[in-house]
């Protein structure tokens, strides 16, 4: 219950600290596949942000594609 | 190798078979031209019938090719990756769906998709307004921070739960006014989810081309009335993605025997 008690160390962060908390909790309840493009279209917004280069996007989109496939999630 | 087909990019109004040269998707720099059915032709090339890998690379490759045949004509996009078995299912293809297609680039003629993502810069003043809006927030937040114990989980989580509720309505309030400011020069637009918290609005617009300065000048106008709230991502012109996108099932083909990737559709548009 890793989560949990994440959240009890949480108080004196206050209600937005809870919010993110749960908000990442919500993200790794989410499928493989879902969970992977999410990630990917992040990915994309942080190359049109300018936050990382075209080198960078290209070896983590590798990265998380190779992880779709390693969880036998079609494409 | 696989067997051959024809990767197919887009639609387009012409009854001139046309070639675009070799900028076709796949390695081999396949030449990209036109077949036509009537006064509409599909704009495709040679490629084998295999699923390609849903990558950057590709779909980029794919968009340059839409976006090159754009230059000079109104274009309906076909989703990345369909190929067809053949010149004859093709053929079928556009007689099957002519009125359809005839329609579609009647609404499509002359207008561009221009893309408008705003994010937030500083998420700070974006919580405390949410604390000052919502006094219940504000409340439990007060009891919350005094209360070092383990207990109330549950109500913990359900207050979090009020906040990720209120940054929705937060995130829809002032799409709205960014919305109001462009609508009047714009034929339609679509909202697209957002992407993480920051990000408030991600929409596609539908412009006529002769109201892209238009709309360029008010975007400037906007990033300079909100630039110490707001960084705009704004992109374009596209072809019209969000609004015409079309999609061809293995079935309408009449043949299903071949291994069309595009049965699986892409749950949103990440290129």
């Amino acid at each position: 219950m890793l989560l949990i008690d994440d959240i009890l160390m949480l108080p004196a962060k206050g209600l937005i600290g809870i919010f993110k908390k749960i908000h990442e909790m919500v993200e790794q309840e989410l499928s493989d596949k879902t969970n992977i493009q999410k990630r990917l279209t992040e990915l994309q917004l942080r190359l049109e942000l300018g936050e990382i280069s075209e080198e960078e996007y290209e070896r983590e989109e590798k990265e998380l594609l190779s992880q779709m496939d390693d969880a036998g999630v079609a494409r | 190798m696989g067997r051959e087909g024809k990767y197919i990019y887009c639609i387009i109004g012409t009854e001139v078979e046309k070639n675009f040269g070799p900028v076709g998707i796949g390695e081999r720099g396949a030449e990209v031209i036109t077949l036509c059915h009537r006064d509409i032709g599909m704009v495709i090339s040679n490629h084998p019938l295999i699923k390609l890998v849903v990558n950057r690379e590709n779909t980029l490759a794919h968009e340059r090719v839409v976006e090159e045949v754009m230059k000079e004509f109104t274009v309906l996009p076909v989703r990345f990756c369909t190929i067809a078995s053949d010149i004859d299912e093709i053929k079928n293809l556009l007689a099957k769906r002519y009125g359809e297609f005839k329609d579609l680039l009647r609404k499509m003629d002359h207008k561009i998709e221009l893309s408008v993502k705003g994010l937030w810069k500083d998420m700070g003043i974006i919580y405390d307004e949410i604390r000052k809006e919502n006094l219940e927030i504000k409340r439990w937040e007060d009891k919350i921070q005094k209360d070092t114990g383990k207990g109330n989980i549950q109500e913990k989580i359900s207050v979090g739960m009020l906040v990720e509720e209120a940054l929705e309505r937060k995130k829809g309030k002032e799409a709205e006014k960014i919305i109001e400011a462009m609508w009047k020069i714009t034929a339609c637009y679509k909202l697209n989810t957002t992407i993480g918290n920051e990000m408030f609005i991600n929409a596609a617009f539908l412009v006529d081309r002769g109201r892209e300065r238009e709309f360029d000048n008010r975007m400037d106008e906007l990033s300079e009335e909100y630039k110490e709230r707001i960084k705009f991502l704004y992109a374009g012109p596209f072809p019209p993605y969000n609004f015409a996108n079309i999609i061809i099932y293995p079935e309408e083909w009449g043949m299903a025997s071949h291994p069309l990737c595009n049965r699986q559709p892409m749950d949103q548009k990440v290129y």
